[in-house]
């Protein structure tokens, strides 16, 4: 077997590899390698020097994501259909085909088979719409602040995933079914083949209400056989209390501290001599780096005493409803500007969720009201601080909602075609790509699984997929996704 | 339904009283989950003891054996576990100490060369070809800082505590707040259960956990107990904190490195002998081997 040259002087988290590679541990660490080549049959395979393998469009990504499923009926798709055959069964409208089309047994990988069963009482859409944006894209009346900048935006109506219940939130980041498992997300490829743009914070973090255990729970932002260092860490968005233990308290100096966590490095190096395949002993030694350069840095970001107020009215921070996710969002924009390469937000965890089986127009109207005007916030912040070019921000979610009925006022999970929005980064503004039929049921033109997103993002990014390939770690192609080629600029 | 209509008390119920006698069918429920012939109970429960013993599970999905679960790695080990459970009574003991003396159970966890040829066919090791290495739980982590420094209160039972008491209130820590909402911040970073849905829990390594150990009043209180507990040990210093606070005693190499690092603390606290132990107890509170077990 050939050696791994991870001792070549890569810049980032990697870097505290590097130095013990000059010193007392070096040759042993160099071989921590080895559980990402253990089930190598490439001799030449080497590690990702944290370099873009072509010239990137962007730096860094913000990824929104919409716990529950949001109704693309309701948000960026409006199908004035339904309300013309409200309350009709589907089979006496002329979209009965919608059943016999073939996607409808393909595109669906039923978590529990027979239920969530498609429903089939068209319910006509429970907001108005109509044309926002410089350049006049259709979207719902609950997005008036995210639809005034369709202009800056690459919409596509034509996504679509294969798991009809919450599943989907795993799935949109591994790009797999949860029962494959909990493999690489988006972010942790991310972080695996670009090393950081500030080493003192973490490359990739998550912000918001994660999902629960039912839908991915740590796995939606993990990082499966990559190795717990490329996972997402969570930070908290408090800015009275930053971060639990952010200080040592008085009776440590900060010169006290880092000789202890010298020796620490030392003794823990030791152990990576004894123990060279433990992938969990490698991401806590660099956890303990990170962590001593956290300290100042977190709390720095997540405290918002240097923004104006002008600004923080933009996330809208001065009024009750908006304040908490208008928080997330800036906080999101600050470490994104400090060289986060990947923060990942979710939104409606915690029992908020977008979920609306029931009172569908209670639910969105209630939830687009706190996350609308925030979210239009940060991309204009983004822009006027030239951040926007460099940065690419995506607006997904799990899912779409069915143009069915479901407990008379509701609607149920929709795998088949629903919509997502990228902005900056390289990506073209002002395009609406794909669509759904007339009922908003299936994706019907250019149609995307949710890996063609990743593979836009990465491509964006300067990142071949297939050269951060693991040996012995098998991919499909869908895996990969392709880069939406019509959305780049 | 006679009982049902009495008042026989002094009060008005508040919600439906239940008869004295009993219709049968809640006993007759009990005994068909536990019957022999129902072999899912005693697979669902020995699937939870192998995970929490072995760190994996042998069905994927803890929570869904149906059908749309993941078929076991090992069936045939399942089974007879299972089998053996209701055999003994299910008598969980004598399961933990069947599992814990079993010779996978005791397959070292580390040591095997890179290119081993077990590590490149199953690098996530599904067919135990050697032991998983593990990292305490939340409750571990804090009630192993309390109990190495001799300070865990066993006491059992009682009114929950407060979450926010946890660093001055030196109770288990399964007996402290755990909600929803409020949560003690150490066992938290340390991913203990979610109090909404806990089929397993996940395991993250992430800066915060250093923070928690490092920063905490906790560690640097019990750091302080510890070394004060040591110091008639003196010229063996390094070797009881290795002893007491890694159930080991310190390599060669750490050895040497330790006591050159007791030495420099020393000039760095200007002589302060008792600091510079402190330090070094701290120190091996935060080591890898502190919350992993091999």
């Amino acid at each position: 077997m050939k050696r791994v040259h991870l001792c070549s002087g890569r810049r980032s988290r990697r870097v505290f590899l590097a130095d013990t590679c000059m010193g007392l541990t070096g040759l042993a660490l160099g071989t921590m390698a080895a559980p990402q080549i253990a089930g190598a049959n490439e001799d030449n395979w080497t590690a990702p020097d944290g370099k873009p393998h072509f010239t990137p469009k962007a730096k860094r990504v913000i990824w929104l994501f919409m716990l529950g499923g949001v109704s693309h009926v309701e948000s960026f798709d409006p199908k004035p259909t339904l309300n013309k055959y409200a309350g009709k069964q589907l089979s006496e409208t002329p979209h009965r085909d919608a059943l016999n089309n073939p996607l409808t047994k393909e595109n669906l990988k039923a978590f529990v088979p027979g239920q969530h069963e498609i429903k089939l009482t068209l319910y006509p859409m429970q907001t108005g719409f109509r044309e926002r944006g410089k350049n006049g894209v259709a979207v719902s009346d609950w997005f008036p602040h995210m639809g005034d900048l369709m202009h800056e935006v690459s919409l596509f109506r034509s996504t679509w995933t294969t798991d009809n219940d919450h599943g989907a939130i795993l799935q949109f980041h591994t790009g797999r079914h949860i029962f494959d498992g909990y493999l690489p997300t988006l972010g942790s490829w991310v972080h695996y083949g670009l090393g950081s743009l500030n080493d003192n914070l973490p490359s990739f973090v998550v912000l918001g209400e994660p999902p629960g255990d039912c839908c991915g729970g740590l796995g939606t932002h993990g990082s499966g056989y990559l190795g717990p260092e490329h996972a997402g860490v969570y930070l908290e968005v408090n800015p009275d209390n930053p971060m639990p233990f952010a200080t040592p308290g008085a009776g440590m100096s900060n010169e006290a501290q880092r000789r202890e966590f010298d020796f620490l490095k030392k003794l823990n190096g030791l152990s990576a001599i004894e123990y060279p395949s433990d992938a969990a002993l490698r991401a806590r030694i660099s956890s303990y780096e990170l962590a001593f350069r956290m300290q100042m840095a977190v709390p720095e970001a997540i405290r918002f005493k240097d923004e104006s107020e002008e600004t923080k009215n933009l996330y809208g921070l001065d009024q009750e409803n908006t304040k908490p996710f208008g928080e997330v969002c800036l906080a999101a924009r600050r470490l994104s500007e400090r060289g986060v390469r990947f923060v990942q937000v979710y939104h409606g965890g915690a029992g908020n969720a977008w979920d609306a089986h029931k009172d569908l127009q209670k639910n969105h109207a209630e939830l687009a009201a706190k996350v609308d005007k925030p979210i239009a916030g940060l991309l204009r912040d983004l822009k006027q601080r030239g951040l926007l070019d460099e940065t690419i921000v995506v607006w997904a979610t799990e899912f779409g909602r069915t143009p069915g009925a479901e407990n008379s006022n509701g609607r149920d999970h929709h795998p088949f075609g629903f919509s997502v929005w990228m902005a900056g980064g390289g990506i073209k503004p002002g395009v609406v790509h794909g669509a759904t039929d007339e009922i908003g049921f299936h994706a019907v033109e250019n149609r995307h699984y949710v890996t063609d997103i990743h593979a836009t993002v990465l491509h964006q990014l300067g990142i071949g997929p297939k050269r951060l390939d693991v040996p012995g770690r098998k991919r499909l192609e869908i895996d990969y996704g392709k880069p939406i080629h019509g959305i780049l600029a | 339904m006679k009982a049902l209509k009495e008042p026989t008390e002094g009060y008005t119920p508040i919600g439906m009283k239940y008869p004295v006698t009993s219709s049968g069918r809640r006993i007759a429920l009990a005994r068909w989950i536990t019957s022999k012939d129902n072999p899912l109970t005693a697979r669902v429960a020995i699937n939870h003891m192998w995970l929490r013993h072995f760190g994996k599970p042998l069905v994927p999905t803890v929570f869904n054996f149906g059908k749309s679960g993941k078929t076991p790695t090992h069936p045939e080990l399942l089974d007879w576990l299972a089998a053996e459970f209701m055999d003994r009574d299910w008598d969980m003991k004598a399961m933990h100490r069947l599992l814990m003396t079993s010779r996978a159970y005791r397959m070292q966890s580390s040591g095997w060369a890179a290119d081993d040829s077990r590590a490149k066919k199953d690098p996530d090791n599904t067919y135990l070809w050697r032991m998983n290495v593990r990292r305490m739980s939340a409750e571990n982590v804090r009630d192993s800082l309390l109990a190495l420094a001799g300070k865990l209160d066993a006491t059992m039972g009682g009114p929950e505590i407060d979450e926010t008491k946890g660093q001055d209130v030196f109770r288990r820590s399964i007996y402290f707040r755990h909600t929803p909402d409020l949560q003690m911040e150490t066992l938290r970073v340390f991913d203990s259960a979610s109090p909404i849905e806990c089929f397993e829990r996940s395991e993250s390594i992430v800066p915060q956990q250093a923070l928690a150990l490092s920063n905490s009043k906790l560690s640097q209180t019990t750091a302080d107990e510890i070394s004060r507990q040591l110091a008639p040990a003196a010229t063996k210093f390094v070797d009881a904190a290795f002893e007491r606070v890694l159930g080991r005693a310190p390599t060669a190499e750490e050895r040497t490195a330790s006591a050159q690092f007791l030495k420099e603390q020393e000039t760095f606290f200007n002589g302060d002998t008792p600091r510079a132990r402190q330090s070094l107890v701290h120190v091996l509170l935060n080591h890898n081997d502190f919350v992993t077990i091999r």
